[in-house]
């Protein structure tokens, strides 16, 4: 990975990170519903990242957006969380042709069933782990549970808005 | 020992993934001291800024509701200094009498010193949810000073920084407030649920007392960080199983957390000396 395309990540990072803090912060749907967008950051760094690299960009994305909420801690062990599994997750869903040609895991590159496909199951169990982790305890396992379920499907459904907002349509395969 | 740096290489991402889980579970449970260090919270420099910034955008959306509680709150401290006049001077001046004692203004002593602040940023739907102002020590404030506002209790300081706090909303699960039932005197402590922003619990009051719907919950007075008499909530649901000693009281919180402007933090002048007072028993 070059100069270049450190610069544009950080750039990428800090739009997500404002759009956390000034828009989906307050933008929380019938009190379970949260959206953690930043996530998008996490899911869609370039592929050829090493796994190590992936778990420490991950780790500091989530403490950043924890000095926001004033949690120290809980965004970023749910961000490792995902940077561990991605590698793994990427390789048991392999798409027919593989991954050459493909830099970043973009929507319009890999199509909409494969994008569903990676994004939602790491979408789920970033906001469980998250949850449970912030709930601290069992008491309000239902209540967890329904949040989780919520906010997965609304992040989801705010990245895929973004993917068909911000990238033509250029297909690699 | 060859093979063991094999191992670990092979795993690389699997020990860097422990190594970093183990960090962020230091930070959350709290036994470090980086937990309260205001750099890794919203009282942090760069990020209040940017709240604050965020909030000179959002606040003209809240000015009605704002002049609304504060008209409310000007109107009940405008009855309440009525109420002393009266009870100083009675309107029929012929029972006015010199009194023997003579009283200087600077004899009395201001237990509680509000300081003004505003809100800007504010949680209220996550499971521990906290509060960032506009002042910090360079104002006076220190950490664990309570938090009110006009319609009720809110909270305490966590951490400062030099122009900025975080305050634990009483929407938190660590936050245990002491109170009482005003009506009949009895103490019992308040905590919130964690999932429903306008209701909170009533801990440990006996069978034996009479609460009834509608009753009206207080702070007690008795820790040093909160004036008696600061209002918390309205008795809503009240249930008691049969082997059970305390009852399980549901209250509505008077404060609306979705709507905090403007708070004021208090600072108890005696507590130092309450503290050590009550300290040097154990």
């Amino acid at each position: 990975m070059n100069k270049r395309n450190i610069i544009y990540q950080l750039l990428v990072f800090i739009v997500y990170l404002f759009l956390q803090v000034f828009l989906f912060e307050n933008m929380v749907l019938f009190r379970t519903a949260f959206c953690f967008i930043y996530i998008g950051f996490i899911i869609l760094l370039p592929l050829q990242l090493s796994p190590i690299i992936l778990i420490v960009v991950a780790f500091l994305s989530g403490l950043v957006v924890d000095m926001f909420y004033s949690t120290p801690g809980i965004n970023a062990s749910a961000g490792v969380f995902i940077g561990f599994l991605r590698p793994y997750w990427l390789s048991m869903i392999t798409p027919r042709g593989g991954y050459e040609d493909v830099n970043i895991p973009r929507l319009k590159t890999l199509g909409f069933s494969w994008f569903t496909k990676y994004a939602l199951p790491l979408i789920l169990v970033h906001h469980f782990f998250l949850f449970i982790v912030e709930a601290g305890d069992l008491i309000n396992f239902w209540f967890v549970i329904n949040k989780t379920i919520f906010s997965t499907v609304y992040t989801y459904s705010i990245l895929v808005i973004g993917q068909y907002m911000f990238y033509a349509r250029v297909r690699y395969i | 020992m060859r093979q063991l740096f094999e191992l670990i290489y092979r795993y690389r991402a699997f020990f860097t993934f422990i190594l970093f889980e183990v960090i962020c579970f230091w930070l959350i449970t709290g036994t470090s001291k980086v937990h309260n260090a205001a750099f890794f919270n919203s009282s942090n420099n760069l990020v209040a800024s940017i709240y604050t910034m965020k909030n000179g955008v959002f606040q003209y959306f809240n000015l009605v509701n704002v002049n609304e509680d504060l008209s409310h709150e000007n109107a009940f401290l405008r009855e309440l200094i009525e109420k002393e006049q009266t009870n100083i001077l009675p309107s029929d001046t012929s029972k006015w009498r010199l009194d023997t004692l003579y009283l200087n203004p600077t004899d009395t002593v201001q237990q509680y010193e509000y300081i003004p602040a505003r809100v800007i940023n504010n949680s209220f739907r996550l499971s521990d949810n906290y509060i960032t102002i506009d002042k910090g020590s360079l104002h006076g404030i220190k950490a664990d000073m309570g938090v009110i506002s006009s319609g009720g209790i809110v909270g305490q300081v966590k951490v400062v920084s030099n122009k900025y706090s975080t305050i634990y909303s009483l929407l938190h699960s660590e936050m245990f407030v002491s109170s009482m039932i005003d009506r009949l005197g009895v103490f019992c402590t308040t905590k919130w649920q964690g999932n429903n922003p306008i209701k909170a619990n009533l801990l440990y009051v006996p069978r034996h007392v009479n609460v009834q719907q509608g009753d009206s919950i207080v702070t007690s007075g008795y820790n040093a960080i909160f004036p008696a008499g600061i209002p918390i909530g309205v008795v809503e649901a009240i249930d008691i199983s049969p082997n059970e000693t305390f009852y399980e009281i549901e209250i509505i919180l008077s404060n609306d957390f979705s709507r905090l402007s403007y708070v004021y933090l208090i600072n108890n002048k005696f507590r130092l000396e309450k503290d050590s007072l009550e300290s040097s028993y154990e």
